[in-house]
C-alpha cells in the first residue's frame, strides 16, 4: 500500500467505528510502518476528539453512539503509531478502554511502556483501571509513583460503575485485595505513605465517595485485620507513621479515624506509648488531639510513667484548642498524684501553658502550679514572670503571689496611632513626559486615588500638546490600553484610564451615549439592568473624562476644576476660582459633573478670605459664593446649587435648596439621616442601614450628593453604586470628602461580614476613616462594628486601624457604636465571639481604648437576658476583665440589670455575678 | 515552569539509627563523582532544637504557599535542602516550593562537638520518612549527625543508590542567588521576646491574609496594622510564619529585618547557639527567583577582579571585606561589588546577623543563573538585533528600543532608569530592570 493509501484507511477505519478492526489493522504493522502513520493518526484522533465535544449535547443518541466508537478507534489508532513524546503531548485522553489498550500495547511492546505508564498515571491517577489491565496483561511494570496509590483509592474500590473487567457485580473492596496478592502485600501498605491532594486521599474518598462499607477503604481495612489477611499490629503501626508525616489536617483525618475504629487495646496503646506522646508534638492540631486521648486512657489505665509525660507533653500546653491544653494539665496534675517524686520535673512543664488567651486556662495552669508548689522553685517563680504581660488581669495578682514579685503589666499609652496628620500640596503634573510616566504607572496601579485625579488633571493640562514624535511617544501607551480594554480588566478605573488613553491616543472621541456604556458594563456586571437608566459613580467619572476629551480635542490646555489641592482631598477655594478664571478667559466650558465635584470638594479651610476676594459674576461663581458662605440668588443648574449646599452645610437642611431643586431627595437640601438596622428577606438576615427621607423619585446624574443613596433601596441593580472594584470605591470615597456618611452606608450594604475574598473590594470603605480630617457618625460606626466581626482578614485589619486610630482621636461617635452594637447583638449576625476577639485586641492600646470597648460592651446588654445572645458570656468576660484593668466597676445601671436576670451557670453568669460583686 | 532535570543521586536514604546509648542523624550527600566524602561527624548538644528546625525546613521546602490559579497543585516535595559545612558554622537552606519563602538554619559551633569536619556545600536527601524520625527526637536524646557519602551504605554493605530525578524549576537555582541582594539589604527593624513572639505568632490567622499589612511595634509586643508606618515591616502572607509558632517556645527572641527597597522581610529565631532564618519576599506570590535584583550585577562584571576576590574564598563563615581588600589589593567597594556579583552567581550567601558573607557553593550548575534568566537573555537579543539606539539629552541619555511592534522609551536619569514597558510600570524597579533597560545598559557598557 502507498502512504496515501494508509491514511485513507485510518480515515476509513475510524468512520467505520469497528474497534476489532482497528486492532487487526495495526497488527498486521511493524514499528517503521506504525510511525509512518502516526502524523495521520494523531491528526484524525485529534479532529474526532474535537467533534466529540462540540456535539455533546446536540446529537441524538444514535450518533452518539457511533461518535464514541469513531473516537475510541481513532484512539487506538493513535496510540497504536504514535511516539512517546507525541503521546506525551496527547495526555491521557488518548487511552482507550482497558482491554484495548492492553491489546494495542501487547502487540506493540514498545521499550518506553514503563516510562509512559509512570507518566500517565502521575497525570491522571484515574488511570488506574487502564493501568492495573495492562500490569496484569504483563505488558508494563507496577508504577512507582504516588499517582498510582491515589488511582488505588478510588479506582479499585467497587463504588461506581465502573468499565473494569475486574469488578464484578456484587464484589467488594474486600475480595478484591484478598484476591490480588500484590495489592494485598504491597500496595495496600503504600496508601499509608502517600498523602493523596485535594481530589484524591482516603479522607476525600470516604467523605464523599466510599460511605457503603463494601467500598470503605476503613472497613475493608478493619475486615482484612480481623481475618488476618493483613497485620493487625502493622495497621496499628502504619496509621501512626502516616500521622508522622505531616500530611495536611484534612487529609490526616482519615489516618487518626482509622487508628481509632481499629480501637486498640491497653496492651496494645502500652506498645505505642511513645509513639503517642511523639505526636503531641505534631503541628496538626487534631492530631495531637487525637494523641492525647490515647495518652488519657493510658494514665487511666496506670501505664503512663509520669516522667515520660513530662518530657513530651510541653507541645500539647502550647497548643491553641482550650480543651488540648486543659486536658493535658489534668493529665498533669494526675500524674503528679501517682508520682509525688516527679512532682518538681512536672511542674516545670506548666508555666508554658500561660501563654494560652483564655483565662480560665492561665487559672486551671495557675492553680497546678500553686497545687504542686511551684511558688518554691525559683526556676518555675521565673518563668511564671516571664509570661506577665500574658496574664488577665484578673489573675496578675495571682500570678504575683506565685512568682513572688509584683507582676506590672506595661501600660501602652504612646502607640504610632495618628492618622496622617500632616496635610500636603499636591503639585500638578508638569509635563507631557511626566504624564506618559505617571499614565503608564497608574494604569498598572491605581490604587490612590488622589494619584488618579492628579493624572486625570494632567491629561487635561497637556493632553492638547502634539510634538513631532507624538505618535512615538504614546506608542506603549496605547498599546497597553488596547490590551487591557481587549482584556476586559474587571478594575473600573484601569478600564477608564485605558479608555481615556485610547480617546486621547486616537484622537477621537467615544460618542457612545451613556447607556451605550451601560450596555457595555452590564455584560461584566449581568445585575445592572441593560433597560434602566444607569447611576453610579463609575459613570460620573466616565462623563467628565467624556467632556475633558471635547476640550482637548478643542485644543484647550485647562486644568480640571475639580482636581483635589492637598492630600486631604480638598480643592482651595483660591485654586477653583482661578481655574475658573482661566476657562473663562480661554472661552471653555466646563461640564457639570466636574463643577459639581469641584464645588463638593471645596476645601473649608480660608473660605471667608476667598468669598471677600470673589465677586460673582456668572452662576458657577454665585454657587461658589453660597457654597462659600455667602449669601446668592439661585441659579437653574440643580446639581450646581445641591453641591454648594452640600459643601456649604452638609449637616443642616437648606429650605430654599430643598424646595427648588430637592425633590424631596436625601442630601439635596435635605440632610439624609441614618438608621442602624437589620433587613430579612425569605429567612436570610443581614445588617441593614435605612435613609430618611427615602428615594423615591429619579435620580439625576448631576445630584452626586443623592447618588449615594440608591442603594438604599436594596435593589441589586444599585448595589455597586459606589463601584464594584476597590479602586472605584477609593476614588468615591474622594466624591465629597468634608461628609463621608453616605459613603459608609453603601458599606453596610455590601454585606462585608460573611464573604472572604482574596482581594476585597469593601476594604475600600473603611480606608476615609483613617484620615485625620474623617468624622465616623452613625453609618460609619454601623459600617466600623460589621467591619470589627468580619471573616475577612483584610476587612477586620483595616476596621481595627479604623477602631483604634479614630477612638485615639475621638472621631469616632462611640454612641453611634454602642447602638449598632445593641442592634446586631441580638440578632447572632454576626456572631459575638468575633467581637470579643477584636475588641480584646482594640482595648490593649490604651486604657482610654479600654474605657471606650468597656462602655460599648456595657451599653450593648439591652436585650432580654432570657434569650441571650450567644457566645456573649466571651464579651462579658472581656467586659470584667476590663473593668478589672481599669480598676472600675460597672455603672451602666441597664446593663447591671441585664447581667442581674441572667440565670445559669454558664460564661455568661459566671462573670455576669463577678462584675456584679466588684460592686 | 522552567526546569532542569536535576537527578539526586545518593547512596543510601537519610536515616536515624538508634542504639541503646545514642542515636545517630545519617544525612546522605549527594553523589557528584566524588566519592566518600565525609563532610561533617559530631554530636548535636541541643538536639530537640535542631531537628525541629531541620523537620521546619523540610515542612518549608515541601510547602507551596501559593498555587497560580492555572496550576495543578503539584508539589515539588522532591527538592532537599541545601546544606554547607565551613570551618565554624553549619547551614541547611531551601525555598518553599512556591520560591517566595527562604529558610535557613544556621548552627554555630557551640550547638555541636565536632569529630570530623571537611568544608563543603552539598544537597542531602530529606525526604518524608527524614522528616518523620526527627519527630522522634527529644531533649534528652543523644544524637550524633553525620553528613556523607557513602557511610550507611558501607556498614550495611549496601550499594543501592537512591536516584530520583526531578525537574527542579530554574527558580529554585536563582532563588538562592536572588536572596542574598535581599538580605544584603535588610535593617533591623523589631526584636521580640520569647513570649511576645509566641502571642504574636498565636494571634496570626490560620486563614490565608494574603493582604499588605505593617507590623508595628508597640510597648507591649507588636501588632499588625493595615497602615504603612516609617519603622513597621511589610507582610503580605502571615500564613507562612505559621512554621515559626511551634519552634518559638525554645527560642531567646524573634528579631525582624526589613527590606525597605524590596519590601521582603526576615524573622530570624534566636537560640544562642543556632537560628532558624526565615525572609519572605513581599507576596506570597512573588518567588525571589523573578525579580531581579542580581540581573544589573550580571551586566557588570570585571572578571579580573572577580577572579581575584574569589580566589581568596575558603569555606568562611564570615567573609572579611577589609581583609579581601588588603590582600587583592583593591578597594573596599570594589570587593563589595564582586562578592555580591559572587552571590549573584551562587558562590557566597549573606549571613544576616553577622552582617558579612560566607562562601557557599551550590551544588547545581552555576552556569544556567545566567544562561537560564530569561530577561538577561530577551535583553541579549534586543541588543544583537539592534534594537537599542541612544542619544544624548539635556537630562542624561536616553535610549529608543524596539520591541514588540512599539519604541519602548529608556531614560537615565541621577536617580537610575525608567522605561515606559509595563514591567517597569507595574514593579517601578521594585523587581530588577526590565530587558529595555538591561539591554541599554549593556549598550552603554559597551560603548563606554
Amino acid at each position: 500500500m502507498t502512504d496515501i493509501d494508509d491514511e485513507q484507511e485510518i480515515l476509513y477505519l475510524v468512520e467505520q467505528g469497528a474497534h476489532s478492526a482497528c486492532l487487526s489493522f495495526l497488527k498486521s504493522l511493524d514499528e517503521t510502518e506504525r510511525r509512518k502513520l502516526s502524523h495521520q493518526a494523531i491528526r484524525t484522533y485529534r479532529k474526532k476528539d474535537r467533534t466529540w465535544f462540540d456535539q455533546l449535547l446536540s446529537t441524538s443518541p444514535a450518533d452518539r453512539a457511533l461518535l464514541d466508537r469513531q473516537l475510541e478507534c481513532a484512539r487506538i489508532l493513535a496510540l497504536g503509531t504514535a511516539a512517546p513524546s507525541e503521546l506525551k503531548k496527547l495526555g491521557w485522553r488518548v487511552v482507550p478502554d482497558g482491554l484495548r489498550l492492553a491489546s494495542v500495547m501487547r502487540d506493540r511492546r514498545p521499550a518506553w511502556i514503563d516510562q509512559w505508564v509512570e507518566t500517565l498515571i502521575d497525570d491522571n491517577p484515574r488511570m488506574y483501571q487502564q493501568v492495573r489491565t495492562l500490569m496484569e496483561a504483563g505488558v508494563c511494570q507496577k508504577p512507582k509513583s504516588d499517582g498510582y496509590i491515589m488511582g488505588m483509592i478510588d479506582g479499585l474500590p467497587p463504588a461506581r460503575a465502573t468499565i473494569s473487567p475486574m469488578q464484578a457485580s456484587g464484589d467488594t473492596l474486600a475480595k478484591r485485595i484478598r484476591s490480588v496478592p500484590d495489592i494485598r502485600d504491597e500496595d495496600i501498605w503504600r496508601l499509608f505513605e502517600v498523602e493523596g491532594n485535594g481530589d484524591l486521599s482516603l479522607t476525600a474518598f470516604e467523605k464523599y465517595v466510599g460511605v457503603r462499607k463494601s467500598c470503605s477503604w476503613t472497613h475493608t481495612l478493619i475486615e482484612l485485620s480481623e481475618d488476618n489477611t493483613i497485620g493487625r499490629d502493622r495497621l496499628l503501626d502504619a496509621s501512626l507513621d502516616a500521622l508522622d508525616r505531616d500530611f495536611a489536617q484534612f487529609r490526616a483525618g482519615w489516618f487518626s479515624r482509622f487508628h481509632d475504629a481499629l480501637s486498640p487495646t491497653h496492651n496494645e496503646m502500652e506498645a505505642r506509648r511513645g509513639r503517642y506522646l511523639r505526636l503531641l508534638g505534631s503541628s496538626i492540631p487534631p492530631t495531637v488531639s487525637f494523641a492525647l486521648k490515647r495518652v488519657q486512657k493510658l494514665a487511666k489505665a496506670n501505664r503512663l510513667p509520669a516522667d515520660e509525660l513530662a518530657a513530651s507533653i510541653q507541645p500539647a500546653l502550647q497548643a491553641r484548642a482550650k480543651g488540648t491544653v486543659k486536658l493535658s494539665l489534668k493529665l498533669i496534675a494526675q500524674a503528679a498524684k501517682r508520682s509525688p517524686d516527679l512532682v518538681p520535673s512536672l511542674c516545670r512543664v506548666v508555666p508554658v501553658a500561660l501563654i494560652h488567651e483564655a483565662t480560665d486556662v492561665q487559672h486551671q495552669a495557675l492553680n497546678l502550679i500553686e497545687t504542686l508548689g511551684g511558688s518554691a522553685i525559683p526556676e518555675i517563680r521565673s518563668a511564671v514572670s516571664e509570661y506577665a504581660d500574658a496574664i488577665a488581669p484578673s489573675l496578675r495578682d495571682y500570678a504575683s503571689k506565685i512568682a513572688s514579685v509584683s507582676l506590672v503589666r506595661h501600660e501602652v499609652e504612646e502607640l504610632d496611632m495618628a492618622a496622617e496628620a500632616s496635610v500636603t500640596t499636591i503639585e500638578p503634573i508638569n509635563s507631557f513626559d511626566e504624564l506618559l510616566r505617571e499614565w503608564l504607572r497608574l494604569l498598572e496601579d491605581p490604587s490612590d486615588p488622589l494619584d488618579v485625579e492628579r493624572l486625570v488633571d494632567g491629561v487635561a493640562r497637556h493632553g492638547a500638546a502634539r510634538s513631532e514624535d507624538f505618535d512615538k511617544r504614546i506608542g506603549p501607551l496605547k498599546k497597553r490600553a488596547e490590551k487591557l480594554i481587549n482584556d476586559q480588566t474587571p478594575d473600573e478605573i484601569r478600564f477608564q484610564l485605558a479608555r481615556l488613553a485610547l480617546g486621547l491616543t486616537t484622537g477621537q472621541i467615544t460618542t457612545e451615549s451613556e447607556r451605550a456604556i451601560n450596555a457595555e458594563r452590564a455584560s461584566y456586571f449581568p445585575l445592572h439592568d441593560k433597560e434602566q437608566p444607569e447611576r453610579s459613580f463609575q459613570i460620573v467619572f466616565y462623563v467628565r473624562t467624556h467632556y475633558l476629551l471635547e476640550r482637548i480635542n478643542g485644543g484647550f490646555r485647562l486644568p480640571l476644576l475639580s482636581a483635589p489641592t492637598d492630600s486631604r482631598g480638598f480643592v482651595s477655594a483660591e485654586a477653583i476660582i482661578a481655574r475658573h478664571r482661566g476657562y473663562k478667559a480661554e472661552g471653555a466650558k466646563h461640564d457639570i459633573v466636574d463643577a459639581a465635584l469641584a464645588l463638593l470638594r471645596l476645601s473649608p479651610d480660608d473660605r471667608s478670605d476667598a468669598l471677600e476676594s470673589l465677586d460673582p459674576q456668572d452662576e458657577f461663581e454665585r454657587a461658589l459664593a453660597f457654597a462659600l458662605g455667602g449669601e446668592s440668588e439661585l441659579g437653574k443648574t440643580d446639581g450646581l446649587w445641591i453641591a454648594a449646599w452640600a459643601a456649604r452645610q452638609p449637616y443642616t437642611d437648606h429650605s430654599e435648596i430643598k424646595k427648588c431643586f430637592g425633590r424631596g431627595l436625601p442630601d439635596a437640601g435635605t440632610v439624609a439621616r441614618f438608621n442602624v438596622g437589620f433587613s430579612e428577606h425569605y429567612n436570610w438576615g443581614f445588617p441593614s442601614v435605612f435613609v430618611e427621607p427615602k428615594v423615591e423619585a429619579d435620580v439625576p446624574m448631576s445630584f452626586l450628593t443623592t447618588l449615594f443613596h440608591l442603594s438604599d433601596s436594596r435593589s441589586l441593580r444599585f448595589i455597586g453604586v459606589c463601584g464594584g472594584s476597590i479602586n472605584m470605591i477609593r476614588w468615591t470615597s474622594t466624591v465629597w470628602p468634608l461628609h463621608q456618611e453616605p459613603f459608609f452606608a453603601n458599606g453596610i450594604h455590601c454585606d462585608v461580614t460573611d464573604q472572604p475574598l482574596a482581594n476585597n473590594p469593601c476594604c475600600g470603605f473603611f480606608e476615609p476613616m483613617l484620615r485625620q480630617h474623617v468624622d465616623v457618625g452613625t453609618a460609619g460606626a454601623g459600617l466600623l462594628l460589621l467591619g470589627l466581626a468580619s471573616k475577612d482578614t483584610a476587612i477586620r485589619s483595616v476596621a481595627m486601624d479604623a477602631a483604634i486610630v479614630t477612638i485615639a482621636e475621638d472621631r469616632l461617635d462611640i454612641e453611634g457604636l454602642r447602638k449598632a452594637m445593641e442592634t446586631y447583638l441580638p440578632s447572632r449576625v454576626p456572631p459575638p465571639r468575633r467581637w470579643t476577639k477584636s475588641f480584646s485586641e482594640i482595648s490593649s492600646c490604651s486604657r482610654k481604648h479600654k474605657a471606650v470597648i468597656r462602655d460599648v460592651i456595657a451599653g450593648s446588654l439591652r436585650h432580654d437576658p432570657k434569650k441571650p445572645a450567644r457566645d456573649l458570656g466571651g464579651l462579658v468576660e472581656l467586659l470584667y476583665e476590663l473593668s478589672v484593668a481599669l480598676d472600675s466597676p460597672l455603672t451602666d445601671e441597664l446593663a447591671i440589670e441585664f447581667l442581674s436576670c441572667v440565670t445559669g451557670s454558664g460564661k455568661l453568669a459566671r462573670f455576669g455575678k463577678k462584675l456584679l460583686a466588684m460592686g | 515552569m522552567a526546569a532542569i532535570d536535576h537527578k539526586y543521586r545518593y547512596s543510601y536514604p537519610s536515616r536515624i539509627e538508634t542504639d541503646a546509648n545514642t542515636s545517630r542523624l545519617h544525612l546522605a550527600a549527594e553523589l557528584n563523582g566524588d566519592r566518600d566524602v565525609r563532610f561533617f561527624e559530631g554530636d548535636l548538644l541541643r538536639p530537640s532544637i535542631t531537628a525541629r528546625n531541620l523537620r521546619a525546613i523540610s515542612g518549608i521546602v515541601g510547602t507551596r504557599f501559593y498555587t497560580p490559579p492555572s496550576m495543578v497543585a503539584r508539589l515539588i516535595r522532591e527538592s532537599d535542602p541545601v546544606v554547607t559545612i565551613a570551618r565554624d558554622q553549619i547551614r541547611f537552606e531551601g525555598f518553599s516550593a512556591c520560591c517566595s519563602t527562604y529558610v535557613r538554619h544556621d548552627m554555630s559551633p557551640y550547638s555541636y562537638s565536632v569529630n570530623h569536619l571537611s568544608p563543603g556545600t552539598t544537597n542531602v536527601d530529606f525526604q518524608a520518612d527524614m522528616r518523620a524520625a526527627l519527630a522522634k527526637v527529644r531533649s534528652d536524646t543523644s544524637l550524633r549527625l553525620m553528613v556523607d557519602q557513602e557511610s550507611v551504605a558501607l556498614q550495611n554493605d549496601t550499594s543501592t543508590v537512591v536516584e530520583r530525578k526531578v525537574p527542579l524549576p530554574t527558580r529554585w537555582i536563582k532563588g538562592f542567588t536572588e536572596v542574598q541582594s535581599h538580605l544584603r539589604g535588610m535593617r533591623k527593624a523589631i526584636t521580640l521576646s520569647k513570649v511576645q513572639a509566641q502571642q504574636f505568632l498565636r494571634a496570626l490567622p490560620r486563614a490565608k491574609a494574603d493582604h499588605e499589612q505593617w507590623l508595628i511595634k508597640t510597648a507591649s509586643g507588636v501588632r499588625l496594622s493595615t497602615r504603612a508606618t516609617q519603622n513597621g515591616v511589610m507582610i503580605r502572607g502571615t500564613q507562612r510564619l505559621r512554621a515559626l509558632e511551634a519552634l518559638a517556645v525554645d527560642a531567646d527572641h524573634l528579631q525582624i529585618w526589613f527590606n525597605e527597597q524590596h519590601r521582603s522581610s526576615a524573622w530570624v529565631l534566636d537560640y544562642g547557639d543556632q537560628r532558624l532564618l526565615l525572609v519572605l519576599n513581599a507576596e506570597p506570590w512573588r518567588g525571589f527567583s523573578g525579580d531581579g535584583q542580581v540581573l544589573s550585577q550580571l551586566v557588570d562584571i570585571d572578571q579580573r577582579v572577580l577572579a581575584e576576590v574569589r580566589a581568596q574564598l575558603a569555606w568562611q563563615a564570615a567573609i572579611d571585606p577589609l581583609h579581601i581588600a588588603s590582600v587583592t589589593r583593591q578597594n573596599t567597594d570594589t570587593v563589595a561589588h564582586a562578592l555580591s556579583v559572587l552571590a549573584a552567581q551562587g558562590l557566597v550567601g549573606f549571613d544576616l546577623v553577622a552582617e558579612a558573607y560566607f562562601h557557599r557553593e551550590l551544588p547545581f550548575d552555576l552556569s544556567l543563573i545566567e544562561r537560564l534568566n530569561p530577561r538577561l537573555k530577551s535583553a541579549r537579543a534586543l541588543l544583537e538585533s539592534g534594537a537599542v539606539a541612544i542619544e544624548q539629552t539635556p537630562q542624561g541619555h536616553a535610549a529608543d528600543v524596539h520591541s514588540s511592534g512599539v519604541i519602548h522609551r529608556v531614560t537615565v536619569t541621577q536617580d537610575g532608569f525608567t522605561c515606559t514597558c509595563p514591567w517597569y510600570a507595574k514593579h517601578q524597579g521594585e523587581r530588577g530592570p526590565c530587558k529595555h533597560i538591561l539591554a541599554t545598559q549593556m549598550r552603554m557598557d559597551s560603548a563606554a
